[in-house]
């Protein structure tokens, strides 16, 4: 699918909190933040992977091996709850060629020592806005007689009740 | 199971694999489908890697033509080539590609009266694997070196492509001798086809240059190092030189261990670290090449079982022995550190035909995974080179064929178990690591310990 490109937009904003989480071959999840998160002109999504023995590594290779998603998180505005959640598919690791070089050099600008093992591509599939009301609005929408019977009645002070 | 095979229910491996008569009935794409049925816990792209090499490719006319781009890596060597005649004439073969999660693979080109290679086709712009019409696998050839792309020569004239072969992404592979005296006397490793295949390239005029010298060596890995971001490691391997009890041998490795060293120096603790693999000799020689500049060891065994040793390599069994050999490999432990020793494999030796193997799967992994236990427990990784039988060794006279898919699945599968067991993922020889050793596919473990 293509990234929205408000979505996107976020992801390429350096001050912006990205997450990811991986599963390993138990089944265990794995989340971790990522400095380098871009997304790129194609509409796919792209991580430099620091550590080439990392956890992360393994897991992002046990789901490119495995077919399993991995999912981004992108913290737009905390305090709004704007929070998008990218669910997709690693389909490609890098380690030459332009996408790989011009990582390095932006890497390299903020931690000259790391040693990078490559950049991952990650292909979207779903995004979903995390934000409470829109998450509730779909919920709403989709189970039958969600207010009736899903919602907490009586005394409400925040409302005044 | 039979309980002969201990090692395999030790590991875990104890399916027991088919008789060899019933891989040879198989086509291509049964022996991948059986492989991959009976291992899916196996990565799809580990069981690619293995049969690109096993079966060989052949490239298309277009694939040939977009590779000849400045931007690939070629060299004039084609070291372990099939079919090298036809090819290197006029055309610069790359060494390696790479399948989408960095997979690094061997170029093997297949010989014209060998049947079933993988096809690597241009579509879209983009190479592909291919086989009977269907598209297998995305890939891409090495980016040349910068040196390379600027077409840089030494003082002395000699292009710096002829000194050192680049191995994947960030590894140069310097060969000091491309020569070996066991030749001399007719006692080369059987498999190899290291001078056949020497005196080939020098008909074709390629001017490489068989014997380094520490200048070519000193000026290739100073420019080498101007490139940010390119390098991770340098390996040595090449002939053996028996004369002096292997003196010439040493002095000649040191020589381009110490040019490699001083054209590190300027760069600190970021100097280029060197992986040898060389004859194996006492441990007082070995401290001359960590004194040097090496910073790990290979002592190549090639197959685990003595009496064939003796008989798959009879130049190392005449000079130096089987049990010589092992006892070195564990003494160089001391001096090079745990993880820095690696003992050598030609994986797929044990599979030729009785004496000089098993000429059986099971029979063959029980053998070799009881060897790689002894040597795993020891701090010794053992490294393979998948076997391609090569126009030019003895095996490939003696009409001996690469082991099923299978042998080298249930291999690679038992080492990972073995350093998974004894070690947890902490040694790892990681100085034959799966971006620079693309003839080996143990290597793409490596990346999950």
């Amino acid at each position: 699918m293509e990234l929205p490109k408000e979505v996107a937009k976020i992801i390429n904003d350096p001050k912006k909190i990205k997450t990811l989480t991986t599963i390993d071959v138990e089944g265990n999840p794995h989340t971790v933040p990522i400095g380098s998160m871009a997304a790129l002109e194609d509409g796919n999504i792209a991580f430099m992977e620091l550590l080439e023995t990392s956890k992360t590594q393994r897991n992002m290779l046990n789901c490119y091996w495995f077919k399993k998603n991995v999912s981004i998180l992108v913290v737009d505005d905390w305090e709004k709850g704007d929070v998008y959640q990218i669910k997709g598919s690693p389909y490609k690791f890098l380690f030459q060629g332009p996408i790989w070089d011009k990582f390095l050099r932006e890497v390299w600008k903020i931690i000259p020592a790391a040693d990078p093992a490559g950049v991952w591509l990650i292909m979207p599939k779903e995004v979903v806005n995390q934000n409470y009301f829109l998450r509730r609005k779909h919920e709403e929408e989709r189970r039958a007689n969600w207010t009736l019977w899903q919602t907490l009645k009586g005394t409400r002070p925040g409302l005044g009740l | 199971m039979s309980s002969k095979y201990k090692m395999l229910e030790e590991l875990g491996l104890d399916k027991p694999a088919l008789p060899m008569k019933e891989y040879k009935k198989m086509s291509r794409r049964e022996e991948w489908d059986y492989t991959r049925n009976k291992y899916p816990e196996v990565p799809r792209s580990f069981l690619a890697h293995i049969d690109y090499m096993r079966r060989g490719v052949r490239l298309t006319e277009a694939a040939w033509k977009k590779v000849q781009d400045p931007y690939y890596a070629k060299g004039p060597r084609t070291n372990f080539q099939w079919s090298h005649e036809v090819f290197t004439e006029e055309i610069g073969l790359p060494f390696t590609f790479f399948l989408n999660d960095g997979t690094n693979v061997a170029v093997e080109i297949s010989p014209s009266d060998i049947g079933d290679p993988y096809i690597i086709d241009v579509i879209d712009d983009t190479f592909w694997v291919t086989a009977d019409g269907e598209k297998l696998d995305e890939i891409d050839f090495s980016e040349a070196p910068t040196y390379e792309k600027e077409g840089k020569k030494t003082s002395q004239g000699v292009p710096l492509t002829y000194l050192g072969w680049l191995a994947g992404k960030g590894t140069l592979l310097l060969v000091p001798n491309s020569h070996c005296q066991y030749w001399n006397t007719g006692d080369q490793c059987l498999f190899c086809d290291m001078d056949y295949h020497t005196r080939q390239a020098m008909k074709l005029g390629k001017g490489w240059k068989v014997r380094l010298t520490g200048d070519d060596v000193y000026e290739l890995i100073t420019e080498a190092l101007k490139e940010a971001g390119r390098w991770q490691y340098m390996v040595m391997c090449g002939g053996s030189t028996t004369q002096d009890g292997f003196a010439r041998e040493l002095r000649h490795n040191c020589e381009l261990l110490r040019a490699i060293r001083k054209a590190g120096e300027p760069y600190g603790d970021y100097r280029v670290p060197v992986s040898l693999l060389a004859t194996a000799l006492p441990p007082e020689q070995m401290k001359e090449y960590k004194e040097a500049g090496a910073d790990a060891f290979g002592v190549y065994i090639e197959t685990w079982k003595k009496e064939h040793f003796e008989i798959v390599c009879p130049g190392k069994n005449k000079y130096i022995g089987y049990e010589t050999s092992i006892e070195r490999a564990i003494a160089a432990v001391d001096v090079f550190g745990e993880g820095n020793v690696v003992a050598g494999f030609t994986e797929g030796a044990e599979m030729a035909p009785p004496p000089y193997g098993f000429g059986e799967v099971d029979e063959a992994l029980n053998s070799t995974l009881e060897g790689w236990k002894f040597l795993v427990k020891n701090k010794i990784i053992p490294a393979s080179t998948n076997l391609c039988v090569m126009p030019g060794s003895k095996f490939y006279r003696m009409g001996v064929t690469e082991p099923p898919l299978e042998f080298f699945v249930k291999l690679d599968l038992g080492l990972y178990r073995l350093l998974m067991n004894y070690w947890k993922g902490r040694l790892s020889a990681d100085q034959a690591g799966y971006k620079w050793q693309p003839l080996s596919s143990y290597v793409d473990y490596q990346r999950i310990l």
